[in-house]
């Protein structure tokens, strides 16, 4: 149904899918974003390769388990995201891949028209990306969520059981943060 | 204002901005000049996964929900190719579904023509009479010509003999000769001592373009509606009841003999093939010495025009 995916690629909008084909569709148009949401929480890009596929298998086995009327399809697979993360962490025993020393590939820039551009765009971006590993686990959480997932207040909220308002105020706070640790690594 | 006011502002500017909207930030106040600033490049990161991946989950997607119904990942657009390509078999799609209509419409109207059939199946049977020399039994009638003569020599049509009820022997004259491409055979008989003979409503409503030929024998005189007078004797040798045995219903076997079925008037009813079998080939019958001299008490619908029906529903005794 292209309106439902029209509507469930746009942050905040909600849908009910049901029959098989709605969740093909609905895996595919949601793909990008939720690996766009693993690829700020990893190290490199083949473990969010790896556990992409192992986020929509899980999504595949359990689709008869979500209803729509708890929540929206977004909220549902992202959680299942983050629980698959979370797994992810334990089983190599650490927090977060952002407290690790790795390194930030190059191609998470678009690509510019002028190769100076494009190089000063990919500094700026390894130094942001670098800020926000400094931060603390639910800043970074919230922070992927928003920015790679695309999801609005209030879905964040139902990902991290959190009210709207609080993830507003946890959101302010962590740019903030943020935006002084870069101040700091510029000095 | 407070933090959550300012979260509150933020959050909303920060979804108009993840919407595709552009932020104005000379409007924006000082307190989210920064955040907003980061959060704007935080939002131009993205990670494209590898093709490799993209397509493992592709086939991971066919082997839950089977073939794939739409692409993988959204397209860009058209490019200016694409676009006129599409066009252009957009534009030859509407072009044959124009035809195929026009077709459709043509089919059906055709249709309707063709309905009355019925009318165009005396012309078929015309020119089929026209061709005697094929010795194809047409119907009754033709018979009267083809044993005849051969079509290939010109020879003269021996005088054939004809028995009526009464059992007198008719002594006939042909005068002329079967050419080898349209035998033409007259016969001349004599004066009828019979006549008029004996015949049911023979109705001789057949397409028969020969038809003048029955008019110059003067026993139809068009539209006649010539009431059955009763039958005097079998005179109807089209079933086959003439004593040399030949079938006059069926010349295309007969062996060759004079046959007084074929092309020898027989008096009373000449309505050689009974009427039954001389589906329009009243001008044949009339070229053959007035086969179709219905003179008797058969009811004939032929009015020499040579526009009958091809149907000729005469019951012989």
């Amino acid at each position: 149904m292209p309106t439902m995916l029209t509507q469930e690629t746009t942050p905040g909008k909600t849908a009910a899918p049901s029959p098989e084909l709605d969740f093909a569709d609905l895996f595919r148009s949601y793909y990008r974003r939720v690996y766009n949401y693993l690829s700020y929480r990893v190290a490199t890009k083949e473990d969010a390769e790896d556990l992409i596929s192992v986020v929509f298998e899980k999504a595949y086995v359990h689709r008869d388990q979500y209803d729509s009327a708890k929540g929206a399809f977004s909220t549902w697979l992202f959680r299942i995201a983050r629980n698959t993360l979370a797994n992810y962490y334990r089983s190599r025993q650490r927090r977060s891949t952002w407290e690790a020393d790795s390194e930030v590939t190059d191609d998470f820039v678009a690509a510019e028209p002028q190769l100076e551009t494009q190089i000063i765009r990919q500094e700026t971006i390894i130094k942001l990306l670098n800020g926000v590993k400094q931060l603390n686990e639910r800043d970074q959480e919230i922070i992927s969520l928003k920015f790679a997932g695309r999801l609005s207040n209030d879905e964040i909220g139902q990902v991290m059981d959190m009210t709207a308002n609080n993830v507003g105020v946890v959101l302010f706070r962590a740019l903030r943060r943020l935006q002084k640790q870069l101040q700091e690594n510029a000095s | 204002m407070n933090e959550q006011e300012w979260a509150q502002l933020l959050s909303e500017q920060l979804d108009e901005m993840l919407e595709g909207e552009a932020v104005d930030f000379s409007t924006v106040v000082d307190e989210l000049q920064g955040p907003l600033q980061l959060s704007q490049q935080l939002a131009t990161v993205d990670f494209p996964p590898s093709p490799a991946a993209e397509a493992a989950f592709e086939s991971q997607l066919a082997n839950w929900f089977g073939p794939s119904v739409g692409p993988a990942f959204p397209t860009t657009g058209l490019t200016k190719t694409g676009f006129v390509n599409y066009a252009i078999i957009g534009l030859i799609g509407v072009g044959l579904g124009g035809l195929l209509l026009l077709g459709s419409l043509l089919w059906s109207g055709s249709g309707e023509e063709v309905t009355p059939a019925a009318t165009l199946l005396p012309t078929k049977q015309e020119t089929m009479s026209e061709s005697p020399t094929l010795g194809r039994p047409i119907n009754d009638n033709t018979a009267t010509v083809t044993p005849m003569a051969s079509p290939t020599t010109a020879e003269t049509v021996a005088a054939p003999q004809a028995t009526t009820s009464l059992g007198d022997t008719i002594q006939l004259k042909p005068t002329t000769t079967v050419s080898d491409t349209l035998p033409t055979t007259t016969l001349t008989p004599p004066a009828d001592p019979l006549a008029p003979a004996t015949s049911d409503s023979d109705e001789q409503t057949g397409d028969e373009t020969n038809a003048d030929q029955d008019v110059s024998n003067g026993d139809e005189t068009g539209d006649s509606s010539e009431t059955d007078s009763g039958p005097t004797g079998d005179h109807d040798r089209g079933h086959g009841n003439d004593a040399d045995g030949i079938d006059d219903d069926n010349p295309g076997n007969s062996t060759g003999l004079p046959d007084n079925g074929g092309g020898n008037p027989s008096p009373g009813d000449f309505s050689q093939g009974n009427g039954g079998g001389s589906s329009g080939n009243g001008g044949q019958s009339g070229g053959s010495g007035g086969q179709s001299n219905d003179t008797g008490n058969g009811k004939s619908d032929n009015n020499g025009n040579g526009k009958g029906n091809g149907k000729s529903k005469g019951k012989g005794k």
